[in-house]
């Protein structure tokens, strides 16, 4: 699997915990095809499903900002468009 | 947010050590509140924990987000300054520096310029982030901020009549309110955090009603 998945949900992870603390990594494991273990990422299915399921999970909180701490997150990245799903183009 | 609550907490908590000090010398002493007096550590204690409370609750409600634009610059610039000179007009200006009691002619500046301080910094993550900011958290946010408004109001009608307070006095009142309206600001804001968390159940995390499979299969 392309390791740009994994570091892009630790981006995100890691920027959400700067906001909400602990819960971020909570929230995480709330969906379920993320398994969040010592710092390393195991993605179950497709990525860009997960990323999209990872960031509808931290919108419930924030609402826009939420998408948009998680676009920043990963702008370094250096994704092409159709790599992401629609939520973080 | 986390921390953002446990400072509105501890700021909350100063306000009690205040009250309590400020009645031991009314129901006890039987006599006239002293200043500067030992409640005034917890009242001007609790500035310092509100201005961290609402930076940290500016930060989580992406105010940074907020700050390129040149509308937003001159926000920063403007709400501060209002603020200031509504406290001038109805404080500052009746003021004079009395060097022979240093402790309490730095206390009747920093009350209200603290109080400037945590206000502007609400008033603005408030107009700063309002397009930004959506979820569940957003009404409960403002309501902190509402509260922050409260409190406010509070500490200002009780330093411009301070004059004319006696215990049970309308500003009494007032402060009640505003405790109330903060502490129920501070439980709203707990609530959604404290009910997202994972718990765990005979040794394995779940989430609040789905127990997640402990053997996964990565796709490669």
């Amino acid at each position: 699997m392309d390791n740009r998945y994994q570091k892009a949900i630790l981006n995100i992870v890691n920027m959400q915990k700067q906001i909400i603390g602990p819960l971020a990594m909570d929230m995480a494991r709330r969906v379920g095809a993320i398994k969040i273990t010592d710092g390393n990422v195991e993605i179950i299915g497709d990525p860009k499903d997960v990323l999209h399921k990872l960031v509808k999970e931290y919108e419930v909180l924030f609402g826009a900002l939420s998408v948009k701490v998680s676009k920043d997150s990963i702008k370094e990245m250096n994704f092409e468009p159709n790599e992401l799903p629609e939520i973080l183009r | 947010m986390g921390r953002a609550i446990i400072m509105f907490s501890l700021g909350l908590m100063f306000q009690v050590l205040g009250q309590v000090v400020y009645s031991y010398y009314i129901f006890i002493e039987h006599i006239d509140i002293p200043y500067p007096s030992l409640g005034d550590v917890g009242f001007f204690g609790t500035i310092f924990f509100y201005i961290y409370g609402i930076i940290l609750i500016a930060h989580a409600s992406g105010i940074k987000f907020s700050l390129s634009s040149v509308g937003s610059k001159i926000q920063v610039v403007l709400v501060p300054f209002v603020i200031l000179l509504l406290s001038y007009f109805l404080i500052l200006r009746d003021y004079s520096v009395d060097l022979s009691q240093p402790l309490a002619t730095f206390l009747n500046y920093a009350y209200p310029l603290g109080s400037v301080v945590y206000i502007s910094i609400a008033l603005l993550t408030y107009s700063l982030t309002r397009s930004i900011l959506g979820g569940t958290m957003r009404h409960k946010i403002l309501f902190i901020i509402f509260a922050f408004f409260a409190q406010f109001i509070a500490e200002y009608c009780f330093i411009i009549f301070q004059n004319s307070y006696y215990p049970g006095s309308v500003l009494d009142y007032i402060y009640a309110i505003s405790y109330t309206i903060f502490g129920f600001g501070i439980f709203q804001l707990f609530l959604p955090l404290k009910g997202l968390e994972t718990k765990k159940v005979d040794g394995k995390v779940t989430s609040d009603t789905v127990i997640e499979s402990t053997v996964v299969n990565t796709v490669s």
